[in-house]
């Protein structure tokens, strides 16, 4: 927010409240049809209201490399169902706050008992102090991980996380190429999995019609674990497709690489994943 | 320059009477000064002429001469120069491009016309948005209700409004700026005041999208969120399989034989890991 109008504009607010009938639209139909309605808005509501959302996504990868070990042999075939509800809502002076809970599943078609349920609510607060300025966040994430095949937790943990990313739209808006940085501590039950992470996230994303987004990235993950001595560096490069099929369908197909350099020589991995999903907004 | 009276110009002041004429010549003589000072930057590219890139329906193309308006229909690839203007019926628009970048696109309804040496963009009725790059010399607005000065400027601007979506404007006379995400209005009773916009509705209107995204202002430089989190939603989901897959503690309970036999503690845990 731009402190050296925003605090004028409040003044002004209150002014221009006594003279509300005034200053609200006298547009015409077709001048609002061509730009839009241009109304007065006060500061508090800014960036629009809040907002519940939920979607159901449903979706099938196929990895070379399920297990995400050394031993390269379980290519497997998963369906990843999930639902979230979310909320977000504008705050004063730039901020906004975003709330999710997320069931999600992972159904192995060969290494069952590899099977997954998770819960996890992601809150996240950002600032973007400028329109066009980078957005930096906080945010935390509790979330555990039961196995289906014996009912046993697999992991939980809370992760606290500080980041900072920013988009450059360019070729008229069509293309944005974005940069992002996060830092998150994990703290984890077993405590084996207590890890700092620093990811990277270089990519460009392009809007082919109305419908169609494609989405080329790299990310750089090191995450260092507190408890046992391992560390790993992992490059991830992907590229993604989505297609808005009405207002609230989309479908997506996805292909990921990732390399994965482990102090643990079992840990180390490679794995190609190609999926397609689909996305119902409600 | 566009001979006003055939276009029955309204000059820009205040619609209450007794202010009228001081505030025409306080006008006047802002336009001047600020006409010298940009002459003086010697850094104006005159609006010498502007190619129609895109007519969409009933779009008329007007010449002075005579002091009379005469008009035929326009389409694409003409070039409308000072001493023209524009005239768009219901359902139809247009956009113009001027040789330093500039891009104007004219709502339904209007009347429209540019003056060369002031780089003056004029509004006789109806709406346009326009994009006029930075360091280009800037130019001006002149509306039925307001005149103001833009440098590098986004905006949407209609008889008695001028909304800024990118840099700012300086209305005249008053010398009052008028910033992004900010528009000015002319009230019934002559006050203009400013207020803020919500610009999450900045994209909002049809000439925003008429011809491609509007030069200088995209959804996507307002809202980059919105793009950014659909581009990183697969890597969540790869990160969702890695922390059920990979971690010590996962694979501890996936590989339960080898890491009962195998695990020796981690120095505060007591938790079953996997050997390191």
């Amino acid at each position: 927010m731009r402190a050296s109008f925003f605090i004028p504009t409040l003044a002004l607010c209150a002014l221009i409240r006594a003279h509300a009938g005034d200053i609200s639209s006298s547009q015409s139909a077709k001048e609002v049809e061509d730009i839009g309605v241009i109304e007065q808005t006060d500061p508090e509501e800014m960036g629009g209201k809040p907002a519940l959302r939920s979607n159901l996504q449903m979706r099938s990868e196929f990895s070379t490399n399920a297990k995400l070990t050394d031993n390269h042999s379980s290519g497997d075939l998963i369906f990843f169902p999930q639902v979230e509800v979310g909320f977000n809502t504008p705050l004063k002076h730039n901020f906004s706050f975003d709330i999710a809970a997320k069931v999600e599943s992972g159904i192995y078609t060969q290494h069952d008992e590899r099977g997954f349920i998770g819960y996890s609510i992601i809150s996240t607060l950002d600032w973007r102090p400028k329109i066009n300025w980078p957005r930096i966040y906080v945010g935390a994430e509790p979330y555990r991980y039961d196995s289906f095949d014996t009912g046993e937790r697999i992991t939980q943990a809370v992760g606290l996380t500080a980041g900072t990313d920013w988009g450059y739209a360019f070729n008229k808006g069509y293309s944005m190429a974005f940069v992002g940085y996060s830092f998150t501590n994990y703290y984890a039950d077993p405590t084996v999995d207590n890890r700092t992470q620093n990811r990277a996230i270089v990519g460009v994303t392009h809007q082919f019609n109305d419908r169609m987004v494609g989405t080329l990235f790299y990310q750089f993950t090191y995450s260092s674990f507190q408890n046992v001595d391992r560390s790993d560096y992992r490059h991830l490069f992907g590229a993604n497709l989505t297609y808005q099929f009405t207002n609230s369908v989309f479908g997506n197909v996805a292909t990921t690489f990732a390399d994965n350099d482990s102090s643990a020589d079992f840990a180390s991995f490679q794995a190609f994943g190609l999926s397609l999903g689909v996305t119902v907004q409600f | 320059m566009t001979d006003s009276a055939a276009l029955g110009n309204v000059p820009a002041v205040n619609r209450s009477g007794r202010l009228e004429s001081s505030t025409q010549l306080i006008t006047i003589l802002a336009t001047v000064v600020l006409s010298l000072t940009v002459a003086l930057a010697g850094a104006a590219v005159p609006f010498t002429r502007a190619t129609l890139t895109r007519t969409q329906n009933k779009v008329a193309y007007g010449q002075i001469a005579g002091g009379k308006g005469k008009t035929r229909p326009a389409s694409q690839g003409d070039i409308v120069g000072p001493t023209s203007y524009l005239l768009t019926e219901s359902e139809s628009r247009a956009e113009l491009q001027y040789d330093d970048g500039s891009v104007v696109r004219i709502g339904q309804n209007t009347v429209f016309s540019f003056e060369s040496d002031t780089r003056t963009l004029n509004l006789k009725e109806g709406t346009f948005t326009f994009f006029v790059p930075r360091g280009q010399g800037g130019g001006m607005i002149k509306t039925p209700s307001l005149t103001a000065a833009i440098t590098g400027t986004v905006g949407k601007v209609s008889r008695d409004t001028i909304a800024v979506l990118e840099g700012e404007v300086t209305l005249i006379p008053s010398g009052r700026k008028v910033k992004a995400g900010e528009f000015a209005r002319m009230l019934p009773d002559g006050r203009i005041v400013i207020a803020r916009f919500d610009p999450a509705k900045a994209i909002d209107g049809a000439l925003m999208a008429f011809n491609g995204p509007m030069p200088g202002f995209t959804e996507e430089r307002l809202l980059p969120g919105r793009r950014l989190a659909l581009a990183i939603g697969d890597i969540s989901n790869f990160d969702t399989l890695q922390r059920t897959q990979n971690l010590p503690g996962s694979i501890g309970v996936f590989d339960i034989p080898r890491t009962r036999v195998n695990v020796p503690r981690p120095p505060n845990g007591n938790n079953g890991g996997p050997p390191y």
